[in-house]
């Protein structure tokens, strides 16, 4: 059975999309009318655009009554955006909550909270001095409005905490907690407050293997006791461990949704990857024999948790290469494109550009030796936002770019040459002197890029290139990409579009809790699944239920290298 | 005798820290509180020198100190001004406002020696004469005693009531306030307004105890001390407490010094100021290391 879907995506541009035997998987919108009894929670076609970004386009989910609910997705594919609906952060533009079959409107937390709902943040919301009983207290202490009842406090919480076998230390400030346990305080306070449906953000984004577990018992032990949960990941093996349901998200789209069961893993990758075939061209692989423009050899780099996020990496790059970095977010790819820039500390490696090997690295030294840095987060850390375009193309090179005239920049130059990167770059502004902060995305995305081409970089580091920009810009940036490498600049950009990396490297590596796992030329036998299940970690992380088609069946083309 | 003098320079600091403790925990730094203190002397100087009664130079000091914090309050919290401007405003505020005050009523500039001076009430110890220390303590003024409270208060306040827990949340994390379902505004206009309180108490004890009347200028930067003995104190109930009534020590042994030595009174009046600089070197090498120590909490 062949399912055909007609989705559009951004701007009005439409993707054919084939399902193969997805029998449980129904076009987006088309939902029979429910029976037996309502579910517990509801979205019915909510849809939410930030300007010209679509986030979510009709999603519709269901969730039923103490079940663990996954909706499962890769990065930006609108799985925040949706949660943040249903917990009153974000208002929809269209669409419907419902709980229990009745339609609710949530214009803030607090009446997600009196309706049942409750929310775990990535990134918690927790006062670091206070113990977890006040914090998990705070705002319905119970007492007289001059003394708080403490012991009833702790009381209270802890047969909680008991019945649901989350153990933390309520009297211990929670400043002095571990992430785990901090989550644990989290999940206590959201049930304190009566939460039925429990709604988790990327749960394990943070734990350890161990912790992970623990979480997991929890979130059983939390059904069982009549709490439904829906929680968001990007992770299979936690849909195959914990989910009930799962509903799949790509794009602000829903591409599947049903009983996990009736997926296996190779269609839950294509449904969240997506098989949309590639349009734009593939960089010319250089020649073999053009000389080495950088090497990086056993790179360990810290995150921000202090932990290690990148265990010994080894990379070679040649002049004229586009190199892809991919990984499901948070396994390391971009701690090590950030350590290559000299942004994050490098614990162990060696680093060296055009054959001379550099010591003790920063960022300062990195551009000095020719590195060129496109950050992930280009209005915060691209451009100063207040300051003028022609600033923000020269902010690096004032000192030694042949701008200084009598000890006074030469302003006259900078902004006829300014004038000539945006003609170049194809810019959409005023002039030279428009704040960077007035322009859309995709121009200052142009305007960090002219800068960092400009300075004629021998590697240029580009994360997310065109991440939340329409596809006109996308165009003209993986163009720009494309004629800096035939200048022979060594191109290694990350991306969490797969279908980007496809479209657009000459050589694909992907990144797997911190090591180098894959390292393959890019061609026609290269697909999105293929590099989706590498990214999952392949065979270790599937679910059994797929004898056929597992990924890991198909060998990378030139798999090798690495650590 | 020397330990009567430290309870009546500390009560000031004591008090000023506190309510700048207060003020600083709900996430609103409050410069402002030398203005406080200053405006709140003169008008227990007014409001004891024209009722006849203590107690109401103190009410005075009280409402009146309230009465610039609910102004900081209205300008940073409601009109989104700049804190360290608005705080600014209302320490120029009372430098001229106080001058203008005492002009308008007495026809002159420098001090407040043409109305008649009150005092604020004291409370006696009956039979503690002969005892060391309860001899000092007897006989102080009900503000020296109210100080004295003032820690186990604020220890009350910090961990027993609803109004302490939210003042700890809300300088800290003013979503996490949010999230439950309560408004950091409130909670910062309660703080500041105790905050103005605790000032007032302490210009009140400035004017009508530990010297008698008001003269321009009289705070002489005490409650920027006391902002400094907060943090000096990691900003806790217990430190601020124990830096500021270092800051009273130190102006004790000075004013103890100045009268029986002939030692340069002008080195000895600085020594405070001396110390606070030092103080908040050594805190800031501290908390350098503290900083390095823990990466913070997410």
């Amino acid at each position: 059975m062949v399912a055909t879907t007609r989705s559009s995506i951004g701007s009005g541009f439409s993707v054919l999309m084939t399902n193969h035997d997805l029998a449980t998987v129904e076009p987006h919108g088309a939902g029979e009318p429910p029976t037996g009894p309502p579910y517990r929670l509801e979205a019915v076609k909510l849809s939410k655009a930030y300007g010209q970004l679509t986030a979510n386009h009709e999603v519709s989910l269901r969730v039923t009554s103490q079940s663990v609910h996954a909706v499962l997705g890769e990065n930006g594919a609108g799985k925040s955006t949706l949660m943040k609906m249903l917990y009153g952060v974000e208002q929809p533009d269209s669409g419907q909550i419902r709980l229990d079959g009745v339609p609710v409107k949530l214009p803030n937390p607090k009446a997600a909270v009196a309706h049942g709902i409750g929310m775990v943040f990535q990134h918690f919301g927790l006062v670091p001095s206070l113990t977890a009983a006040e914090n998990i207290a705070l705002g319905v202490e119970p007492g007289r409005p001059w003394r708080i009842d403490k012991r009833e406090i702790l009381d209270s919480i802890g047969a909680l905490s008991d019945a649901m076998g989350l153990h933390v230390d309520l009297k211990r400030p929670v400043a002095r907690m571990s992430t785990a346990q901090q989550q644990r305080v989290e999940i206590l306070k959201a049930l304190y407050r009566g939460a039925r449906v429990l709604i988790l953000d990327e749960p394990t984004a943070l734990l350890t293997p161990q912790e992970r577990r623990a979480l997991f018992d929890a979130v059983r032990r939390l059904t069982e006791a009549g709490t439904t949960v829906l929680f968001i990941t990007h992770k299979l093996s936690e849909v195959a461990e914990l989910a009930d349901d799962v509903t799949i998200l790509r794009r602000g789209h829903v591409v599947g949704h049903g009983r996990h069961a009736d997926f296996n893993t190779a269609q839950l990758v294509e449904l969240m990857v997506g098989g949309r075939p590639v349009t734009a061209r593939r960089a010319p692989a250089p020649l073999p024999t053009a000389p080495k423009a950088a090497s990086f050899t056993g790179l360990s780099v810290t995150g921000s948790q202090g932990r290690e996020a990148v265990h010994g990496v080894s990379l070679d790059l040649r002049e004229g290469e586009v190199c892809g970095l991919v990984g499901v977010d948070g396994n390391g790819q971009l701690e090590f494109l950030e350590g290559i820039a000299g942004i994050r500390p490098v614990t162990a490696g060696r680093i060296e550009i055009g054959g001379v090997a550099l010591r003790r690295w920063t960022h300062r030294r990195a551009r000095a030796a020719g590195l060129g840095y496109v950050p992930e987060d280009r209005l915060s850390a691209g451009v100063v936002p207040a300051f003028p375009i022609v600033d923000n193309m020269f902010a690096d090179r004032i000192t030694y770019g042949g701008y200084r005239r009598h000890g006074r920049l030469d302003k006259s130059r900078m902004r006829s040459e300014a004038v000539r990167l945006i003609e170049d770059f194809d810019i959409r502004c005023t002039g030279p002197l428009q704040p960077a902060e007035r322009l859309s995305g995709g121009n200052i995305q142009k305007v960090v890029l002219a800068r960092e081409i400009s300075r004629g970089p021998k590697v240029l580091l580009v994360a997310e290139p065109t991440r939340g920009l329409d596809i006109g810009a996308a165009a003209r940036i993986h163009e720009a990409l494309a004629d800096a490498a035939r200048e022979g600049t060594a191109i290694l950009v990350l991306s969490s579009d797969v279908d980007e990396v496809l479209a657009i490297s000459s050589r694909i590596c992907v990144f797997h809790e911190g090591r180098l796992v894959a390292d393959l030329v890019n061609g026609d036998e290269v697909t999105a699944e293929i590099i989706g299940a590498l990214m999952l970690g392949s065979a270790e992380d599937g679910p059994a239920d797929s004898p056929a088609a597992s990924p890991a069946d198909v060998a990378p083309p030139a798999a090798g290298g690495g650590a | 005798m020397l330990l009567s003098t430290i309870l009546q320079n500390a009560a000031p600091y004591v008090l000023a820290a506190t309510g700048c403790l207060l003020a600083d925990r709900a996430g609103v730094v409050n410069i402002a509180s030398e203005g406080m203190m200053l405006f709140g002397a003169l008008a227990a100087v007014l409001g004891a020198g024209y009722s006849g009664f203590g107690l109401v130079g103190l009410l005075a000091a009280i409402v009146v100190a309230s009465l610039l914090a609910a102004i900081l309050a209205i300008f940073h919290l409601h009109l989104r001004a700049n804190l360290i401007l608005a705080g600014l405003a209302v320490n120029l505020l009372a430098t001229g406002g106080t001058v203008l005050v005492l002009y308008s009523l007495t026809g002159r500039t420098g001090d407040s020696s043409g109305i008649p001076q009150g005092s604020l009430p004291e409370i006696a110890i009956p039979g503690a004469e002969h005892v060391p220390v309860l001899a000092s303590l007897s006989g102080q003024s009900i503000v020296v005693w109210l100080a004295l409270i003032s820690l186990p208060a604020t220890l009350y306040l910090w961990h027993r009531t609803r109004l302490g827990l939210y003042i700890r949340a809300a300088g800290e994390s003013e979503s996490a306030l949010v999230e439950s379902g309560l408004r950091p505004n409130r909670v910062r206009w309660a703080a500041l307004l105790l905050s103005g309180l605790l000032c007032g108490m302490a210009g009140a004890q400035l004017s009508l105890s530990t010297t008698h009347g008001f003269v321009r200028d009289m705070v002489a930067g005490r409650g920027f001390i006391a902002l400094g003995a907060m943090y000096l104190g990691a900003r806790t109930p217990v430190g601020t407490f124990v830096a500021a009534s270092l800051f009273g020590v130190l102006d004790a042994v000075a004013t103890v010094l100045q009268v029986r030595t002939n030692f340069s009174t002008q080195i000895l009046l600085s020594i405070p100021y001396v110390a606070i600089l030092l103080a908040l070197f050594l805190n800031g090498q501290r908390l350098r290391r503290v900083r390095r120590g823990i990466g913070g909490v997410s």
